[in-house]
């Protein structure tokens, strides 16, 4: 469904992505992994279109991505971002129901409104809804953005590290809540703990490439975490999914 | 929200009506009725303080969306027709045309075209300074604003230092200080298709402006074309400003307010922040003109300085509630 081929992007100070490719099938959900700067976060907002690749290409649905106008593009991908920005100040509602701008519907129609309720109430935000949202906490604006993510109803969610300002307890609803709308993602995630229990596939990149792809169990190892977050750590089967669990352990000689 | 609306319009459509009684002859609103059921060539009510009154209702309109436009392009509600200077550049090439003839060629609508095309010229300059990889970088755009904001200023400055003549620059310069003197009904055409035109365009596309506030980022992956959008803003709020401008001089702090106050009575969706901004902008400029024209009546003083008077403290005080409220 999603294919990119050598692609190309190069800030001013010169980081950036080098020659990535990446095939993803329809329906999985795709973990992005990797140090600080190693290039995730502008994988995605390529994908997304905050940023024009230098060279190579993105296929969506077997079309260049470029030739999609933003409209389309934001038919076929909602994305959730770090960005909290907002200049003025909106109700909860009124920022979810942004998600249905792409349709062009009118504010009565009745499956734009269930669209959006369904949306508030899958991420629990219902109580929420006249409130202001620059008067939220971090974790109560990613939820809304979320909200407004899953009200926008596209085939595809890109999550920027999505779960940044979010505890625990909302990081494992967040992730739970978007593997159960059975959409193909693609996640750019800190924790590996969480990437290992929600994702079908992981790419793990540095210095804006990818270094390892494969199952959670193929790339999820001692080995890979020592080389690239440079961290030790013991590998350990989840007692209910089985899927590795990571325990970091410090480095003795630096104690 | 209706009941706001709605009482709004009626305040407007009141100042419409009592605004023309006042001014340095008192009038009655039976004087006014009668001037508008039997106009006359000769009569003052008719030919001067009604068109004036409402040359100031759609200056006032005009400034107050061209306000929205530009808060909306730079995502900042400190923005206003001066901040990119738009205002600056209308006014240079205003007085430019005024002084010294140069846009004769222009025929009739010589004045607000070459407005227009100052204030073109300005937005496109400080757009291009702060584009970088095809994204606009707002901090470079504000401080390109300001400077440009400053260049024509400055360029004014020398336009009227190198004035044929002291009439010419006499009224050049009570013109800049911002001023409805002069209105005439055939000056009303003009403003009213552009605001129409404008404010028509602004509606259809409501709901990618409140996108347009969420960033460059987040309005893209909604589906704004965020170039195109900007293009759409940047001919609109020169459109506005252009022809604001050119009929009544720089008028300051009207399009900095009149938004916030729209927001503070509807909220941020720009479906009722437009007609709301359009309407506070209209009430505020035909009371301020009242009052240019009776604070030392049977002297005038220029509208714009009484705008920067009164606007400078009640934005001052909107800034400190909010920012109450925000604690």
């Amino acid at each position: 469904m999603i294919e990119v081929k050598n692609l190309d992007y190069t800030y001013p100070c010169g980081h950036g992505l080098k020659k990535l490719s990446i095939t993803i099938r329809s329906g999985e959900f795709i973990g992005l992994i990797g140090p600080n700067g190693s290039g995730k976060s502008t994988f995605l907002k390529n994908l997304y279109r905050e940023l024009e690749p230098d060279e190579g290409s993105i296929v969506l649905a077997q079309k260049e991505l470029s030739t999609y106008s933003y409209r389309e593009s934001a038919l076929l991908m909602g994305v959730l971002s770090q960005h909290h920005e907002c200049a003025y100040d909106y109700t909860v509602y009124e920022m979810v129901e942004m998600g249905r701008t792409p349709y062009r519907e009118s504010s009565h129609d009745p499956v734009r409104n269930a669209k959006i309720e369904f949306a508030l109430k899958q991420v629990g935000i219902e109580s929420l809804c006249e409130k202001s949202f620059s008067a939220l906490s971090g974790g109560e604006k990613q939820r809304v953005l979320l909200a407004r993510a899953i009200a926008q109803d596209t085939p595809i969610l890109l999550l920027d590290e999505p779960t940044n300002h979010l505890d625990i307890y909302y990081q494992i609803q967040v992730f739970q809540l978007v593997k159960s709308l059975g959409k193909t993602v693609i996640a750019a995630i800190h924790d590996l703990n969480i990437a290992s229990m929600y994702c079908d596939r992981l790419y793990v990149m540095n210095e804006g490439k990818i270094i390892q792809e494969g199952s959670v169990e193929e790339v999820i190892t001692q080995e890979m975490i020592q080389k690239i977050f440079h961290v030790p750590s013991l590998i350990v089967p989840h007692p209910q999914t089985k899927k590795p669990a990571v325990i970091y352990l410090e480095e003795r000689e630096n104690v | 929200m209706k009941k706001r609306g709605i009482l709004l319009l009626v305040l407007c459509m009141a100042s419409i009506w009592i605004a023309p009684c006042l001014g340095a002859s008192l009038y009655s609103f039976q004087d006014i009725l009668r001037s508008i059921l039997h106009p006359a060539s000769n009569d003052l009510i008719f030919m001067l303080r009604i068109p004036r009154v409402l040359l100031g209702a759609l200056i006032g309109a005009s400034l107050s969306v061209c306000g929205v436009v530009m808060q909306v392009l730079v995502r900042n509600e400190l923005a206003d027709p001066f901040l990119l200077g738009i205002s600056s550049g209308a006014g240079a090439f205003a007085t430019l045309d005024l002084l010294f003839d140069v846009f004769a060629f222009l025929g009739v609508f010589r004045l607000p075209l070459s407005a227009f095309m100052g204030a073109m010229s300005a937005i496109l300059l400080v757009f291009s300074i702060s584009v970088s990889k095809g994204t606009v970088q707002i901090s470079t755009l504000l401080l390109s604003g300001v400077a440009v904001s400053m260049i024509m200023d400055g360029l004014t400055r020398l336009i009227t230092l190198l004035a044929p003549n002291a009439l010419g620059l006499h009224n050049a310069t009570f013109w800049l200080s911002g001023s409805l003197t002069g209105a005439r009904w055939d000056y009303l055409g003009l403003p009213l298709v552009v605001l129409m035109g404008c404010m028509l365009l602004l509606y259809l596309f409501h709901r990618q402006l409140d996108l347009m506030s969420l960033g460059e980022a987040q309005a893209k992956t909604l589906g704004v074309s965020v170039k195109k959008m900007q293009i759409v803003l940047i001919v609109i709020a020169s459109l506005l400003a252009g022809v604001s401008v050119a009929l009544s001089g720089t008028i300051g702090f009207v399009g900095l307010m009149c938004p916030h106050f729209a927001r503070m009575l509807v909220g941020s969706k720009h479906q009722y922040v437009l007609p709301f901004s359009a309407l506070i902008g209209a009430i505020l400029v035909i009371w301020t003109d009242v009052l240019a024209r009776c604070l030392f009546a049977p002297e005038e003083v220029p509208i714009g300085v009484l705008t920067a008077i009164i606007g400078g403290p009640i934005f001052i005080g909107m800034l400190k509630h909010k920012k109450r409220r925000s604690k």
